[in-house]
């Protein structure tokens, strides 16, 4: 049925895309995403992007993505709300109850589309995520221009979203209602460096207000159970920076890292690695390394002695707790025209695969595959 | 009449017409597909040099037209010459050889002779007159360019552009 | 849609403090990145449009990425913003 769903959405992108104004090259890309953690949650992701370009231009776009999570966790016995049954992957919260049976599965589904319109120096894009007790949406302008002969590029956008929160009970209707809203902003900067290096700084402003927590996640002090609450507003930044440098056995080697700091009083580091080696002609392999470790929340407890937390706050959410994370695997690209004789269809086709570790301070794991296709017309 | 004969003689010999002094292509170092001096000779024609590489999506995209324009330009008396400026020439032949282009071709890996010219970018054309120098230089990529190229060249050749002009 | 830009504006303006410490930081790299570069023609950009050497990467996957990751850590943001390109004319 997802793959029908899947299909249809497909078509009638293909439908919109088939006006005249749009007659540039096309290219079609569909992935599979499979995301499972060391407790039994599996999380499946198929996605369509289509991306036409502007006929008789080089600098006009336009794309359409549509992706389908489906989220599956494995029934435990505990407490309604409490962190061991929560789902920590999709947004897809999960509405748990006392009496929940241990022989079935969890399933959720979260649909998403999203898309881009650009124009010469200018872009504009649009975000859905649709689940049944939270909806997502956004909406973002961006402005890029090469300067110094493409020596530079410099780029600034902006998002608003909004999001409707609709808890659901145990008989599947909704019991609440709350909203959230976030406005961020990105200053960037590309620079080439020299004749084989390149390098970029971007600064990220943003600001959530709203509800920002689990609508089904509750808290256990010394003495009882309460609801979790968080502030209902936090502001971000983070300033990040790599360097990307090729060196002539054709690989290259890229290094960043990002500085994290929010009013929450959460502060991160992340340092990434990456190799990349042309292999043959054409193949590409990537390894790649990402280690992040945070700071807690100002209001972040182990335990709590009594309802009241820290300021009226409390929270079982790990990942406002000190933690840090270790990600590695390796990518392949490979350009696939010729190896499965497709160039009397496409103009271009290409496969890849990825397959990557997570894992946390937190005895949290996981493992994630990818794999795709992208051709052109 | 023997001594015409004689000069004649003498110019298919040495394998052309010499370059003028201050032609581009004089005392530049064009490798062949082997990587061997490029000993290619203007025959006394008006010569488009087209200066390319395969990492160079408006290069790929031009060259086709590029190539039809040089074929028409040989009945009127022309030339077409292409210099890959990849640092690995047999990048360049091997894009050659796919598009089944079969005629002149030269190589300036990394570009270290053209950029003496003052190329900056590509794709660039020149435009030499039957002794070797530059009459016009074309830019760029896109609608208009082998327009532009095509009314130069037969310009250059209906001026009968030489010696002293 | 025009409160939440204005609270936000005046958020920043107030936390000075915590973003001007970072825009600081950012200027000074700006000005030491752009000074210590040399000027690449694009006839000279062979290296720089190599496969390996596109900054942007893969956008399907980044955005992907981020959606799980902001999911089990504390932190967003951070995956830069334009690239360069061929400086093809």
């Amino acid at each position: 049925m997802f793959i029908v769903l899947n299909i249809i959405v497909i078509a009638l992108a293909e439908a919109f895309l088939a006006a005249s104004a749009w007659a540039g090259g096309e290219t079609i890309d569909f992935r599979w995403h499979h995301f499972a953690d060391n407790q039994g949650t599996h999380v499946a992701t198929t996605s369509f992007d289509v991306e036409k370009a502007w006929a008789g231009s080089n600098d006009g776009r336009i794309a359409l993505t549509y992706s389908l999570d489906q989220v599956s966790m494995p029934a435990i016995e505990g407490v309604p709300g409490s962190q061991e049954l929560l789902d920590a992957v999709t947004t897809a919260s999960r509405p748990v109850s006392a009496s929940y049976q241990e022989s079935e599965n969890y399933e959720k589904q979260r649909h998403q589309l999203d898309g881009a319109l650009a124009r010469g120096d200018l872009s504009g894009t649009f975000y859905l995520s649709f689940e049944e007790d939270w909806r997502a949406h956004q909406v973002g302008l961006a402005w890029n221009r090469e300067v110094a002969q493409s020596n530079a590029t410099v780029g600034l956008e902006g998002t608003f979203g909004w999001d409707h929160i609709t808890p659901l009970g145990e008989d599947g209707s909704a019991v609440a209602e709350d909203r959230r809203t976030s406005v961020s902003a990105v200053g960037s900067w590309a620079q080439t460096l020299d004749v084989r290096t390149q390098s970029r700084l971007s600064l990220e402003l943003g600001q959530v207000s709203g509800f920002q927590g689990n609508p089904y996640r509750s808290v256990r002090t010394d003495s009882s159970i309460v609801a979790e609450s968080h502030p209902r507003h936090r502001l971000r930044s983070s300033l990040s920076g790599e360097i990307l440098r090729y060196f002539d056995t054709r690989s290259s080697v890229r290094l960043g890292y990002r500085l994290y700091r929010d009013d929450w009083r959460i502060q991160s580091h992340t340092g990434n690695l990456e190799f990349k080696q042309v292999m043959g002609e054409t193949v590409i392999l990537r390894y790649r390394y990402r280690y992040y470790t945070q700071g807690g929340a100002y209001f972040y407890r182990d335990q709590y002695p009594d309802e009241n937390g820290v300021d009226g706050y409390l929270t079982s959410d790990y990942k406002l707790a000190p933690l840090s994370s270790n990600l590695f695997g390796v990518k392949l690209e490979i350009p696939a025209l010729d190896l499965l004789h497709l160039r009397r269809v496409f103009s271009a086709a290409d496969l890849n695969l990825k397959i990557e570790r997570y894992y946390t301070s937190t005895d949290f794991s996981a493992g994630i595959i990818e794999t795709g296709i992208e051709v052109g017309f | 009449m023997i001594r015409a004969l004689a000069v004649a003689l003498a110019l298919v010999i040495g394998g052309g017409v010499a370059l003028a002094a201050d032609s581009p292509l004089a005392g530049l170092n064009l490798v062949d597909r082997h990587g061997a001096p490029y000993s290619g000779r203007s025959q006394g024609q008006v010569t488009l040099v087209g200066i390319w590489a395969t990492w160079c999506p408006s290069c790929r995209e031009e060259l086709p037209a590029l190539i039809a324009l040089g074929r028409e330009l040989e009945r009127e008396g022309g030339r077409l010459l292409l210099v890959s400026v990849d640092r690995m020439p047999e990048k360049g032949v091997r894009h050659l050889a796919a598009i089944g282009y079969a005629g002149e071709a030269a190589y300036d890996p990394g570009a270290q002779s053209v950029r003496r010219l003052g190329i900056q970018g590509i794709p660039t054309v020149l435009v030499l007159d039957r002794s070797g120098r530059e009459r016009d230089r074309v830019v760029g990529s896109g609608a208009g360019i082998c327009a532009r190229l095509r009314a130069s060249a037969r310009a250059v050749i209906q001026s009968g552009g030489s010696h002293g002009d | 849609m025009v409160t939440s830009v204005a609270m936000f504006v005046g958020r920043v303006v107030r936390r000075a403090r915590c973003v001007g410490r970072a825009g600081r930081i950012g200027a000074v790299l700006v000005l030491v990145l752009s000074a210590g570069c040399a000027r690449v023609m694009p006839i000279e950009r062979e290296m720089l449009s190599e496969p390996v050497m596109v900054l942007d990467g893969d956008p399907r996957e980044r955005q992907h990425e981020q959606h799980w990751v902001e999911t089990l850590e504390g932190s967003t943001g951070g995956y830069g913003g334009a690239a360069g390109g061929c400086a093809c004319y």
